[in-house]
């Protein structure tokens, strides 16, 4: 693990830059597929290298000792609540539909879909 | 006029010397003349604010108006204002004008606050300097040439200026507590599921909360009381009573244990910083607080913890902009994914893309148990942490970041760097925890912010050791050069 006056003083960061992890280009394509983001070809290289500091960065978790730890999704261990099964809210459509970037007779409208 | 606290504001709009009409005219005057030098405000709601002090000046005539009534306050352009563009600091949301109210916005409605336009902020509150704003950087009161903090950056420079005597803000990872401590004002983050979260655009949903933001603990008080409410629309809102936060603020502090965690003292911090917070935990000592040296074993975990569940979580919670509902959409699309793709890397900015793609790869088949897994199981470790120390401390104080503002443009090509501005705030995020900053010194000339932190629902045991470290010194009083 790396204590936080390293990481503060960015003694960690200078070891990074030698040992930088880099991420295949097909997955960097991939994950832009995935995540529905284009991403130009002059910077394929640049988001390579930033996202492999990151993931140095993160991939310090794998060397904590987890085992039997329970993974926390709420501080208070809350429960999703339940409701009666009553309509609460009115219909908006209207004034939802006003914000759209485009629609016809009540329809979001988007490109063709179905050649 | 824009000297006086919210607190004061509050006597002379019930004593009726003089209107909210009258101080709501005198703050759009300032964000007109000052702003231009700070960018701190997005967008400026004259017309509707004006027409909100009149009414507010009806409710105050014929008496029993709530405290806030009149009070006029600036909402991080976060918060989904009815009618009223919410950005989000994203060209993804330029043109979006939500139809609805975000809960926190309608409390204080309710309340009778004059809101007098929405406070710039990083884009989708990603970042720690207010650099990633699509409408262009904020800066620092104190020293232009600096970052005023993020994300919440246009808040506190705001109230920092004078330009608004408070402001709502939020914080996922440090974004109150970061913006406060750099620009010198006071700023809470309450305990996870406090605040509504309802038209509060998601950023990482099981780490946000809004908080308030003000020079003084006793106004932030005053606005939390506001701010907070149990809301059926926000599943992972808390339904437990909302007590008066004013009321405590004048209880002694002798006897408070204060936890001190080594690991926040670690080489690194600033020496500056240290002297300065060090010197702030002595008054508290001198007013009978004691203080107990702790340790937080897990803390450098919190960062790569949770630059795994906050991009993951953004990932999920950022899929639904894609140009078809509202928002921004690409010219001229070819087809669907054409849509989709060119809409999403044209509306977002580079942060947001960063982030993106990282929480996407950690939620990816394959790798879903190694990051996201492995980083909500160190989330745990974590929060023992805490569990252990507040089983001996009554609240755990350090310094709210490492060093004071840093130069804009300075840490703009190293995410990583600037991600390490958070290290002393993000593990309160993941425990859930209410933590606050407040100004305990200057060093070069810049604020340092001294960081309070509290167990679940304390927040008004925060509020109180703030307001009573806020009562023998002087540091939260002081203003900016040409602000006074």
């Amino acid at each position: 693990m790396v204590p936080y006056a390293t990481l503060i003083r960015g003694i960690y960061r200078a070891e990074l830059t030698d040992n930088l992890m880099s991420i295949e280009r097909s997955e960097i394509e991939k994950l832009a597929t995935l995540s529905r983001i284009a991403i130009n070809e002059e910077t394929i290289s640049e988001v390579s290298q930033r996202l492999g500091s990151v993931l140095e960065l993160v991939d310090q978790l794998q060397a904590v000792d987890t085992d039997g730890v329970e993974a926390m999704s709420h501080p208070m261990q809350a429960t999703q609540r339940l409701r009666e099964d009553e309509v609460t809210e009115l219909n908006r459509r209207e004034a939802l539909q006003a914000i759209a970037p485009e629609t016809e007779d009540g329809l979001f409208l988007v490109p063709k879909v179905i050649e | 006029m824009h000297n006086l606290t919210i607190a004061e504001l509050v006597k002379v709009l019930q004593s009726k010397e003089f209107t909210s009409v009258e101080l709501t005219q005198h703050f759009l005057d300032r964000i007109g003349s000052l702003d231009s030098a700070y960018n701190a405000v997005i967008t400026v709601t004259a017309e509707q604010a004006l027409k909100a002090a009149a009414a507010a000046d009806q409710r105050l005539a014929a008496g029993n108006a709530p405290d806030l009534c009149g009070v006029p306050i600036l909402h991080k352009d976060i918060f989904c204002t009815d009618g009223v563009r919410t950005s989000c600091g994203s060209k993804m949301l330029d043109n979006f004008i939500p139809p609805y109210n975000a809960t926190v916005v309608e409390n204080f409605e309710q309340a009778g606050a004059v809101v007098l336009g929405k406070t710039n902020m990083d884009e989708f509150a990603m970042g720690s300097s207010n650099e990633t704003s699509f409408y262009g950087p904020v800066k620092n009161p104190w020293a232009t040439d600096s970052v005023p903090g993020g994300s919440s950056g246009g808040s506190a420079a705001a109230v920092a200026a004078r330009l608004a005597p408070g402001a709502t803000a939020t914080d996922t990872g440090g974004s109150i507590r970061q913006p406060a401590a750099l620009c010198g004002v006071s700023g809470i983050k309450p305990t996870y599921g406090r605040v509504s979260r309802w038209g509060m655009i998601a950023f990482a949903s099981s780490l946000d909360q809004g908080g308030p933001m003000a020079r003084t603990a006793e106004d932030c008080a005053l606005l939390l009381n506001c701010m907070a409410s149990y809301d059926d629309k926000d599943s992972t809102c808390i339904d437990r009573e909302v007590p008066d936060y004013t009321a405590t603020l004048n209880s002694s502090v002798k006897g408070l244990r204060i936890g001190v965690p080594k690991e926040y003292f670690s080489e690194g911090l600033h020496p500056g910083t240290e002297k300065a917070v060090r010197s702030a935990l002595a008054d508290l000592e001198a007013q009978g607080a004691e203080l107990v040296e702790i340790s937080l074993p897990n803390s450098a975990l919190s960062v790569p913890a949770y630059y795994v569940i906050a991009p993951a979580e953004a990932s999920a919670n950022l899929s639904c902009f894609d140009g078809s509902r509202y928002g921004y959409r690409c010219e001229d699309p070819a087809d669907l994914q054409d849509m989709y793709c060119r809409s999403r890397a044209e509306g977002f900015g580079e942060e947001v893309q960063r982030r993106i793609l990282i929480g996407t790869y950690c939620l990816s088949a394959g790798y879903y148990d190694a990051y996201y897994g492995k980083a909500q199981q160190v989330r745990q470790l974590i929060q023992q942490d805490f569990v252990s120390a507040f089983e001996n401390v009554d609240l755990i104080m350090g310094p709210t970041c490492p060093s004071p503002a840093f130069k804009a443009g300075s840490k703009g090509d190293d995410p990583v760097a600037m991600y390490l501005e958070d290290i002393y705030t993000i593990a309160t995020n993941l425990a859930g925890l209410p933590g606050m900053s407040i100004p305990c010194g200057m060093v070069e000339d810049k604020p340092v912010g001294l960081q309070i932190i509290g167990n679940y629902f304390d927040e008004a045991r925060i509020l109180n050791a703030a307001h009573q470290y806020q009562q023998t010194s002087d540091w939260h009083t002081q203003a900016p050069e040409g602000i006074a």
